[in-house]
């Protein structure tokens, strides 16, 4: 059985017999790696305290055939992210970080590039620039799942978009996954329409450009991307709630 | 380890196929930490023992479940209205200490030192599993700490994700009620050296630093 090295953010833990557990891990090198951790519940195990929910850590485990699961021989705390119990605020927004990763995390199928930013965004969780940085990244989430919503042109005809005023709404549709052009938003139904504001900050943040939106600009593309998730998801997003309210 | 022995394993063909002895087996069995061969050992044990004291035993059972309820005030498990400690006057009425299970009064009642009184949470809030404050005693908390008594809340909820966040939502409800608002302290378990403490430990034993 190979002994493999990974870089690893705890997304669950579950107790297992008297003291050990079954530690749910994002990793790096591997992607979601479900292992078991013998004696890791006890005080003095060589695990130490290293298997809390969102703690980064070094691990060596031994991976195991697809049945069966991995096993963990050593955990190095790395990082607990003490920003996220420092404001609420903070800690709800790591909450919701944590349900995208456990509901779409998948095993063998890695992401480093989005592993870093995940671990960069939880450093950098604190107020004023809170929501600005979750939105950073969701949409960068998005990309990497390949769920990205089409923001330039119609998600239908492919069309691309005309925004001639600043006051003009756009057609937004969740389900389809993006925007309408006028005559396919005729042909569908479930859309709402979309402030230009917001489209606006959605592509600028998406292009990672620097630029200032007022507080509310980010509370509603919060809303509105986590309406986004729930339909491309399947189900309804628990920390949602507490996101449009916690500020 | 195999995905079908996560769960405790309930199969065992002696004593699975029902009657008496199966039936006390099956309960022995699913008690934490009593695996089936314990079970077993139990069984034997009450089978040898005294029948007086066996009846005895099955009669606190009975009586545990059906007199033994939370407290009124704190929540802790008590027989009477109030549990013991709520009702002693001689605690410090300025002090109270914030626990998620009833269990942890126990823990820090061993420990000696505390001389407030307690409030039991009845769990942790843990938003991605669905439990919100309405699952848990906070209301109660929020009335007792209105009354006024109370000078300093000490939010004793464990040192995990889901503890500190409980500790972060309560303080923030706490905080317009004008109580000081403290947090145990964590760090370096005492007996321990710094050399084999992980960086978290020794970064949270220098943040709770004190003067001497
Ligand atoms: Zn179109
Ligand atoms: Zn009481």
């Amino acid at each position: 059985m190979p002994l493999e090295k990974a870089h690893a953010l705890v997304l669950r833990t579950s107790a297992f017999r008297e003291t050990s557990c079954v530690v749910t891990l994002w990793t790096r090198e591997f992607g979601k790696v479900r292992a078991l951790a013998k004696g890791g519940r006890r005080l003095r195990s060589r695990f130490q305290s290293a298997l809390d929910v969102l703690h980064l850590c070094d691990i060596v485990l031994i991976r195991k055939t697809s049945a069966q699961l991995d096993l963990l021989t050593e955990a190095h705390l790395v990082d607990r992210f003490n920003v996220l119990r420092q404001s609420l605020q903070a800690y709800y927004a790591a909450c919701f970080i944590l349900e995208i990763l456990c509901a779409c995390a998948q095993e063998n199928d890695p992401h480093p590039q989005w592993f870093d930013t995940t671990i960069r965004t939880l450093r950098q969780l604190q107020p004023p620039h809170l929501l600005r940085t979750l939105l950073s990244w969701e949409i960068i989430a998005l990309r990497e799942l390949g769920m990205h919503p089409m923001l330039d042109q119609c998600v239908q005809c492919k069309k691309l978009l005309e925004v001639s005023s600043s006051s003009q709404p756009i057609t937004w549709n969740a389900l389809a996954g993006g925007v309408l052009c006028a005559r396919c938003a005729m042909a569908r139904s479930g859309q709402r329409t979309l402030q230009p504001e917001l489209w606006h900050a959605w592509r600028c943040i998406a292009k990672q450009q620097d630029f200032e939106f007022p507080e509310a600009t980010c509370q509603h593309l919060i809303d509105l991307l986590h309406d986004y998730w729930s339909h491309r998801l399947e189900q309804p997003l628990r920390l949602a709630s507490y996101l449009s309210t916690a500020s | 380890m195999h995905m079908k022995n996560m769960t405790k394993s309930a199969s065992d063909p002696i004593w699975t196929q029902g009657g008496l002895l199966g039936r006390v087996w099956e309960h022995l069995n699913r008690w934490p930490g009593i695996g089936p061969k314990s079970a077993e050992r139990l069984l034997f044990y009450l089978l040898a023992a005294d029948s007086s004291e066996v009846i005895d035993f099955a009669q606190a059972l009975v009586e545990l479940k059906q007199r033994i309820h939370p407290c009124r005030q704190c929540h802790h498990w008590t027989e009477d209205e109030l549990c013991s400690i709520c009702s002693d006057p001689k605690r410090d009425s300025s002090l109270l200490c914030v626990v998620e299970q009833p269990r942890d009064v126990i823990a820090l009642e061993r420990a000696g030192v505390y001389r407030g009184y307690y409030h039991v949470l009845g769990g942790r809030l843990a938003p991605l599993e669905g439990i919100g404050p309405e699952k848990l005693t906070v209301d109660s908390l929020l009335r007792r700490v209105q009354q006024g008594q109370v000078r300093e809340v000490i939010l004793a909820t464990n040192p995990t994700f889901e503890g500190d966040g409980t500790a972060l939502y309560l303080s923030s409800l706490l905080a317009p009620l004008g109580v000081k608002i403290t947090r145990l302290a964590r760090g370096l378990p005492s007996g321990s050296s710094l050399e084999f403490a992980n960086s978290a430990m020794l970064a949270d034993a220098l943040e709770g630093r004190r003067a001497l």
